[in-house]
Order: structure tokens, then sequence, then C-alpha cells
């Protein structure tokens, strides 16, 4: 790992840990999260999927808001590493999808459609249970040296610690209860994200980037301002629209935009 | 994964589509005399609950916010136990609206004096030991709250959150049922609880804004579109997010499944 590279994880620790201490939203987390792994991996795009407590894996975080990285990832619920990841538990690596086209179709069709060649899933767990998977992509074979894979993990424990917010949570109930209110936050921040984006006449990424400026500018949790924005009460409107872009250029400049300025 | 009884089955989100088979077989024929999809809903899931140690279960509607009507109780106690949990200033429903999410009392004899102090002597005098107070809700659309009470403690497994939540779920499609539809076509609102991708929410505070109404609204011109349109929700939901359809000057009470729908034209004019 390079110095920038230690430099970008290390920051992103602090973040973490300071934002566990001092209280946080979800979303803000998880969204930082895939961000960060998109950065350190040198991947095309990084998804967290979690378990809805009833029979589906769902969208909690994901690094780009394309559309069809979007419905790539709904489908990753029904086949592909990571429902493996999920029900073994064990971190799933294909280097290769197009090798795996046979065992999950869909998947390796939409993912190859999208020049996606290979997957990595690691389950999120607690204890003995898995929670979710964090998903990364990769627009070229992947292949995670030692230390990347070991990161990989890291990222996917502070984001299950961040979900859970920390409690030690012994009550599955409590557990349900953490997994359904992070859901239900990202539920509310792509609500808003439309309504953002058709008052604005901006694309979602925009919509999402007005979002958490003015939860930032606000200094508050970015799912209450979500949640003011759909019923009226914080109209968000202005800033001039920027280009949707999936690039690592603009992921630097989300991420400058979101970083502490240490 | 619930069973419905009769053969029928709840969707199988593995292999995705629902049997239309099974689909058309739901009719009020399936439904209990009393003719109403929430307390079909509920009655079902009491019935198969009892190991959880649920003994009854009411639902209220919610406005803005707030508690505003039973929509259904499973008996005497349970509108009680609703009824003090609208009057009183704090309680388990109450801290559950105010904080998105579900709240469980597992033993009211258990908890701090100071939490929920009235609530919680009243509700022990009426024999209730536990409460589950679960929102129904989609994202920031607050339709209702579901309330399961125990005479015993309800036990904290697996199993009981999966339960109820999909029992929220269910209540929530049918509460968002666009008009002209069957009202107890259970099995249609199920593929809503299944099949809504975040897609379908971004379109939703998209439409929220074209047909200058609320979210609530603009899900059900939603699924009233792809009713009609015979696509899926999601579907009808790309669309509205790659701007090839549109809703602007949508009448907001707008449901039927047989009106004409303008597609876009107007907004493209």
């Amino acid at each position: 790992m390079d110095e920038q590279e230690s430099k970008l994880f290390f920051d992103s620790l602090v973040y973490v840990t300071d934002t566990l201490v001092k209280g946080f939203d979800v979303i803000e987390l998880t969204d930082r999260m895939v961000h960060m792994c998109v950065e350190l991996f040198d991947i095309q795009s990084a998804g967290i999927m979690l378990h809805d407590q009833r029979e589906s894996l769902r969208l909690i975080a994901v690094s780009s808001d394309e559309t069809k990285l979007l419905e790539l990832l709904e489908l990753l619920n029904e086949q592909g590493p990571c429902v493996e990841a999920f029900s073994t538990g064990r971190e799933v690596t294909v280097e290769d999808l197009s090798g795996e086209a046979e065992r999950w179709p869909l998947m390796v069709a939409e993912a190859t459609a999208q020049g996606i060649v290979g997957a990595h899933a690691i389950p999120m767990r607690l204890r003995d249970q898995v929670i979710g998977v964090l998903n990364l992509f990769s627009e070229h074979p992947l292949g995670l040296t030692l230390e990347k894979t070991r990161m990989a993990r890291v990222v996917a424990d502070l984001a299950t610690i961040g979900i859970l917010n920390h409690r030690a949570i012994r009550e599955q109930e409590v557990l349900a209860e953490q997994l359904q209110r992070a859901l239900t936050s990202r539920v509310v921040i792509e609500q808003a994200k439309g309504a953002i984006a058709e008052r604005n006449g901006v694309d979602m990424a925009t919509a999402f980037t007005m979002l958490r400026q003015t939860a930032r500018t606000l200094q508050r949790p970015l799912t209450d301002v979500a949640s003011d924005c759909v019923s009226g009460v914080l109209p968000i409107s202005g800033g001039a629209p920027h280009q949707a872009s999936g690039t690592r250029q603009a992921h630097r400049e989300a991420q400058s935009q979101t970083l502490p300025r240490t | 994964m619930i069973e419905l009884g009769d053969g029928m089955q709840m969707l199988d989100g593995e292999h995705g589509e629902p049997d239309p088979a099974a689909r058309d077989s739901l009719t009020s024929d399936n439904l209990s005399a009393s003719g109403s999809a929430v307390e079909w809903l509920c009655e079902e899931f009491l019935e198969r609950s009892s190991d959880l140690g649920a003994t009854g279960v009411s639902v209220s509607r919610c406005i803005d916010g707030s508690i505003a009507g039973l929509l259904y109780s499973s008996d005497e106690l349970a509108t009680k136990l609703e009824e003090l949990q609208v009057t009183l200033a704090e309680s388990p429903a109450r801290t559950a609206l105010r904080t998105g999410g579900p709240v469980l009392v597992s033993d009211f004899g258990d908890e701090p004096p100071s939490l929920w102090m009235a609530f919680s002597g009243e509700v022990q005098r009426l024999g209730i030991c536990s409460v589950y107070a679960v929102p129904i809700q989609v994202g920031a659309i607050t339709l209702g709250i579901v309330n399961v009470y125990g005479a015993g403690r309800l036990r904290s497994s697996e199993a009981l959150p999966t339960q109820v939540f999909w029992l929220a779920d269910l209540i929530s499609s049918s509460l968002l049922m666009p008009h002209g539809m069957d009202s107890r076509s259970v099995r249609w609102a199920e593929r809503f609880v299944g099949e809504a991708q975040m897609i379908t929410h971004q379109a939703a505070g998209m439409v929220m804004v074209q047909a200058r109404g609320t979210l609530q609204d603009a899900m059900v011109i939603l699924r009233a579109s792809a009713f009609s349109s015979g696509v899926s929700l999601n579907e009808i939901a790309r669309q509205v997010v790659s701007r090839e359809r549109s809703f602007v000057n949508q009448d907001p009470g707008f449901g039927s499944p047989d009106a004409e729908l303008d597609e876009g034209s107007r907004d493209n004019g």
C-alpha cells in the first residue's frame, strides 16, 4: 500500500471512530465506506447489501448512482457471489466473472454488460450471524493482495459496527430493530433524492450531493434532513448541477467534500 | 416465509415472479367474512404466532405522524391497549413512531419505573405483559402502527421481528392500494412488498413533486400505473427516473386502472 492509500485508510479510520463516538447517520457512514473502497482497492464500484429480516438482501449503500449499477445490485439478491457469501458466511472472490456464466447467468450477463469483470464479496458478521455483504466490483480481473483483502475485511467490520451502532447486541430483536432502521433510512434518502432531483431538474447523484451538503451545513443527520425535505419542511434547492460520473476523479472530489480536514 | 393456507404461498424471492394461478386464486372467497384485508392479515398472523407469545394484535392508522383511528383489533383487550397508546403522553407506539423504528417491551414488569410509567401501570392492570410496536412505513411514509401484545413475554427471537415486519409490509401494501382495485387483493399487495427497489423510492419522490401531492399519493399513482400498464412497479419507476414517463399535473386522487394515462406527452408537449 502506498503512502497516499495509507493516509486515506487512516483518515477514514479516524473519521469512522470519530463518528462512532460522537453520533452519526448510518447512511452517511456506509456511503463513506463504499467510496473509500473504490479509492483504496482501485475498483469500479462497491455496494453494501443488508439482510432485511424477511427474505431478501437490500441495498444500503452504493458508490455510484447509475441506475444500471443499482439494477445489478438488486440482482445480487438472487444469484452471484453476494448471495453465496451471505449464505456460507465466507468471502467469495471471482477474478473473472465470465467463468461463472453458467452458474450465475443473469448476474454475469448484467455485470458483463456493465464492463464488470471481477467481484469480491465479504460477509458482514456479528458473531455467528451474517447481517449483510460488502461487494466490490472491478473492470479488470480482480486480484486483491493479501494486505488489501485484510483491509477489505476491516471495512466490512467497520460498516457492521456502524450499522449496529456498536451496541453489544445480545437480543435478536434489537439486531432486527437496528437493521430495520438502517434500511428505512436508506428508503427515506432515496425518496428525498427523487424529490430534489425533480424540483431542481438534476440527476440523482447531484441530488444526493445537495442533500449531503445541506446536512453538513445544518450540522444535522442526513436522514433527518432527508425526512424534512420530503415532508416539505425543508425544501432543498440551488447549486449548479454537476456531471454525473463514476470516475475515480469524481470519487476523489466527493471524498474531499466529506473528509474532515485533518 | 409465510404460508397463507389453502396452498397459497408468499412470493418466493428466489424465483422472482409470483405464480399467476396462485395470484388469481386469491379472491374475496378466501378472505374472512368481514371482507377486510387488514383484518384477514392480522387473523392469519395471530394463528401462526402463538409460539411467539402473541396473544392479540391491533392496527392503527397514522396521519401526519400521529395515531388517528383504529383499523383493526383482535379483541377488547387490544382495543383498550390501543386507546392507552393514544391517550397517554408516552407509550411504546408513540416512541416507535417518533423514532421511526420498532419498539419491543418484552416484560413491563422488568422495565425501569420511569419508562412509560403511566402506560406500564395501566397495561399491567389489564393483564398484558409485553408489547411490540412496529411502525407501518415505507421510508418517510408512515401509514400506521401495528401493536402485538402478549399476556406473557414476547419471545425475542429471529421469528418475532420477521413475522411482524411481514405483517406491517403487507398492511402497508394494502393501505397503498389504488382506487378501483380489489382492495382485498392481498396477493397483488404482496407483489409490491417483494418488489419495491430503490429506484421505486426515487420515482416516488419525483412523482410527489410532479403531482403536487404526498409521497403516499405518489406510491398509489405508481402502483395504479403499473397495474393498468401491465408492467412491474419497478419498471414504471425506471421510466419515471429516466424521464420517459411523467405525472406532472396528475391528479393525486387518480388511481383508477381504467382511466387513460397520459404518458408523458403533457410535459413534453
